[in-house]
């Protein structure tokens, strides 16, 4: 059984760049944490960035495509527009 | 976001104490303690616009981009910032007046207890969509002008641009709605400012809103255009002058200043060298209780697509997007480090903001110009206080050596 999300819909999240998840890893046994997202070209650059923002608190940091993130809630505003 | 003329010109005791200015563009105070403690949100309704300004924070386009915010998602996001307890929104851009349903949205907020207010570039502002917004319970309208007019126009990309705010300036006066002006200044533009203020007073206005620039979208592009320290001290002075030249003469312009904290510990020497020590720990009282830099905590902004940024101009870096998870919800994850580290950021700030005398009213300035010169907690690159003003007792000691 699913717990009743819907998904969020496909729209574009920038029109700048591409939009990549961040996740960081404070420390070596510390959960992967996702802390927002970043506008990079690249995954590099989206790292370099990221990088930027937390380096002073991450071990580790992954980026993650939003475009190919597919997120599924219970909250948010557009109510599964293309569930 | 300072107000110059309050603390240069009528700071009145009784008011110690009392803090002010949650609302960017809101020409009323808040003062309620409740609501002190939710941001002001500025919502990017469209990245579309019908100008091209080469300082836009937006990077805003001719076209519309995809993935705008509907009329129904913007009402549930609005319905999201009441139950939040925001304040006021800042609806902006692109230029928000591009969007047909801007009424629609101002009306709405009005009647779930936000305070809508608007930032525009003026030339849309016909005397009939000024009533509309004005009867859509529209509160505020902040109209932009960088120069006198072949300046601005050139920085707008479109002849015309200044007459035609001009003229969305007097149809929004003649509507009855609280008007006032959003001047970006940049080192093209600086030595218009007396005049701008001067010849839009004539037309009516009697707030103006001065900021520096910051490096989001397209200004970031035009860095190079920002004012050295030197240029950026005189402009800062000519503001505190201008504002008080006016009020000697019985009018009782409203000035402020956006965008860069090191003015707070400008004023206080200022009024120190000018108005007396009384007045100038007065000015400092009132500036630790605004608290300084208010990214992250006293303005948050939602772009066109729903994702939430730290401040306005901080568009590159999102915490989350209001599709997946509430505003509200978006706000208070402190556990998010970013955030959290910039709410507590006093003791991690580095470089000269560590041991400066004003840090606590300036909380290290820009965040995000501290990020173009190397991290979240560095000094602001664009802090114009000299190391005297900063560490007085410092450079009393060298000079003693
Ligand atoms: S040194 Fe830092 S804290 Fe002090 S005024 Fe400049 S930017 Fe602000």
């Amino acid at each position: 059984m699913t717990a009743d999300r819907t998904r969020v819909t496909d729209e574009p999240r920038s029109a700048t760049g591409r939009e990549w998840e961040v996740f960081v890893r404070a420390d070596a046994d510390a959960p992967l944490k996702h802390v927002g997202s970043v506008t990079a070209g690249t995954a590099d650059t989206a790292h370099e960035h990221a990088s930027s923002l937390f380096d002073w608190v991450a071990r580790s940091i992954w980026v993650c495509p939003a475009d190919e993130t597919q997120r599924y809630t219970t909250g948010g505003v557009d109510g599964g527009r293309s569930a | 976001m300072i107000s110059v003329s309050k603390l240069l010109c009528d700071l009145d005791a009784e008011s110690d104490g009392l803090r002010y200015d949650a609302a960017a563009e809101s020409s009323e105070e808040q003062i309620t303690e409740d609501k002190q403690q939710r941001p002001v949100v500025v919502w990017n309704l469209t990245k579309q616009c019908n100008l091209y300004c080469s300082h836009c924070y937006a990077a805003a386009d001719t076209e519309t981009a995809p993935g705008e915010l509907s009329t129904a998602e913007g009402k549930a996001l609005l319905d999201d910032l009441a139950d939040f307890g925001i304040p006021v929104v800042l609806f902006s851009g692109g230029e928000p007046m591009v969007r047909d349903d801007l009424e629609e949205l101002i009306a709405y907020a009005d009647d779930n207890g936000i305070r809508p207010v608007l930032s525009t570039n003026g030339t849309l502002i016909t005397a009939e969509r000024a009533a509309a917004m004005k009867d859509a319970g529209l509160k505020y309208a902040g109209i932009s002008v960088d120069g006198l007019p072949e300046r601005n126009d050139e920085f707008r990309g479109e002849e015309g641009a200044f007459d035609a705010a001009v003229r969305g300036i007097e149809n929004s006066l003649d509507a009855g709605l609280k008007t006032g002006l959003r001047y970006t200044i940049t080192e093209a533009n600086a030595p218009d400012l007396p005049e701008v203020v001067d010849l839009l007073h004539d037309v009516g206005l009697d707030r103006f809103c001065f900021y520096h620039l910051d490096y989001g979208g397209r200004g970031a592009d035009i860095s190079n255009l920002d004012l050295s320290p030197a240029d950026t001290r005189t402009a800062v002075r000519t503001v505190c002058d201008l504002t008080r030249e006016y009020h000697a003469q019985g009018k009782e312009i409203e000035t402020l200043l956006v965008g860069n904290y090191a003015d707070a510990g400008f004023l206080v020497e200022y009024a120190r060298e000018e108005l007396g020590d009384q007045q100038a720990d007065h000015i400092y009282r009132y500036l630790e209780a605004n608290g300084g830099d208010p990214t992250g905590e006293r303005i948050a902004d939602v772009d066109y697509q729903g994702n939430v940024h730290m401040t306005q101009f901080w568009q590159g870096y999102s915490l989350g997007n209001v599709r997946d998870r509430s505003f509200g919800d978006i706000w208070s994850d402190d556990t998010n480090p970013l955030l959290a580290g910039l709410r507590d950021r006093d003791d991690r700030l580095t470089g000269r903001c560590a041991s400066c005398q004003y840090r606590s009213i300036c909380r290290g300035g820009s965040r995000l110009r501290a990020l173009s010169a190397g991290g979240p907690f560095d000094p602001d690159p664009k802090c114009y206080l000299t190391e005297a003003e900063r560490e007085p007792e410092r450079t009393g000691d060298a000079s003693a050596d």
